[in-house]
């Protein structure tokens, strides 16, 4: 899967932000905020192929923390951005 | 003949035959007009003007639709816009007052990196067509060339109390003009502004500016005037008056929407994320939720001022 064409990440008063501005998204009415951890895969994931296994790995990486914390995590996050409709399989 | 406008601060220029009705009807731009050259269009006149809309009444530029890749459409309350790419990669605008019109559209062309656009008004037999087809090209045009300079276009009422701006936003429908009037009738020393498209600009200094222009929607208001904006409103209908101040995203969420952006191109898409930045980090934001009545511009004047 891949991150629609057309999300820009932007910062606002210090505060990561997903909008759509692309042609792609130009109804795409929303500013979806996504915390530090979120904002660390989104850079890491945008323009290239990846699956729930690639977000596991990029969290442990850079986290202290367990696989299974990881997996369930990236598995929210996950459903959390296809059903807001930021990525496509 | 050319005749030059300064809107916001921002000078442009538009080329068109000196013998054209179509001069009479753009009563709005007078205000705003800084020079008229009788002659053609002189690269010396005009250097100093953030873009120049040179207007062929003759042509329909047919040749270059046929020539064009189709990107996008948009048709809405406000007017109808095919946007394309042209055969050397030009943007290219047929706009229109709505999908019916399209066929009486007018085709705008702007070239890459260079700030002489072209429209080409063929196809526009109707007078107030046409004048329609001007208006709307010389705003995209302004929100474009702008959007890189601090300013933005935005999509609003405005009234000005004690020499400081007020804007209020919301959908068409919601009641802005109403709410500005109710200002005008109940809050002593205030005079509108802009009834649907103000220039909203941050200065050298960073002061946060509003300017009347020539786009005012169905109210003939073309001031030329620039205040301070000290604080901009979004409405809301409601059963009752209640006004709360907004921050961060929300303010930005709260503002975003209400200015005219081709946002999927990335230059004018940075440039109006960095002045809507600067503008919720210096002006208060709020949401109004009102009815049409004189305790709502009470409330939010007592509270915004």
């Amino acid at each position: 899967m891949r991150i629609k064409k057309g999300f820009v990440l932007r910062e606002i008063v210090g505060q990561k932000v997903v909008t759509g501005e692309g042609l792609e998204q130009v109804d795409f009415n929303k500013l979806v905020t996504l915390n530090s951890s979120a904002a660390y895969l989104w850079e890491h994931v945008v323009d290239r192929e990846f699956d729930l296994e690639t977000l596991v790995d990029l969290l442990l990486d850079e986290y202290d923390i367990e696989r299974s914390v990881a997996l369930k995590d990236s598995r929210v996050l996950l459903e959390n951005w296809k059903s807001i409709g930021l990525i496509e399989e | 003949m050319v005749r030059s406008y300064i809107v916001g601060g921002h000078k442009f220029s538009v080329s068109m035959p000196e013998n054209s009705v179509l001069w009479n009807g753009m009563d709005n731009y007078r205000p705003f007009v800084s020079d008229m050259i009788d002659t053609d269009l002189c690269d010396k006149d005009i250097s100093d003007s953030i873009f120049v809309l040179d207007i062929d009444l003759c042509s329909d530029g047919k040749d270059i639709i046929d020539n064009s890749s189709r990107m996008a459409e948009f048709d809405d309350e406000t007017a109808y816009i095919s946007l394309m790419s042209g055969p050397e990669k030009q943007r290219v605008f047929i706009i229109a007052l709505n999908s019916g019109l399209k066929e009486f559209g007018g085709l705008l062309v702007v070239g890459n990196g260079i700030n002489k656009c072209k429209l080409y008004m063929g196809a526009c037999t109707n007078y107030g067509h046409g004048l329609f087809v001007i208006n709307n090209s010389l705003m995209l045009l302004y929100a474009l060339f702008t959007s890189v300079r601090n300013t933005m276009l935005i999509h609003a009422s405005v009234v000005v109390a004690d020499n400081l701006g007020y804007a209020f936003l919301g959908k068409s429908g919601t009641g802005k003009s109403t709410h500005t009037r109710l200002w005008l009738q109940n809050i002593p020393r205030t005079w509108l502004l802009n009834d649907d498209n103000p220039v909203v600009r941050v200065d050298d200094n960073g002061n946060p500016i509003i300017y009347g222009s020539p786009w005012s929607g169905k109210t003939p208001c073309y001031k030329n005037e620039g205040v301070r904006l000290k604080a901009v409103v979004r409405l809301s209908q409601a059963p009752q008056n209640a006004i709360r101040k907004l921050s961060g995203i929300s303010a930005y969420a709260a503002l975003a929407p209400s200015a005219s952006s081709m946002k999927w191109e990335k230059k004018m898409a940075d440039g109006l994320h960095r002045t809507l930045t600067r503008i919720i980090d210096i002006v208060g934001i709020y949401h109004l939720e009102c009815l049409p009545d004189a305790a709502a511009s009470i409330l939010c004047h007592d509270t915004v001022k």
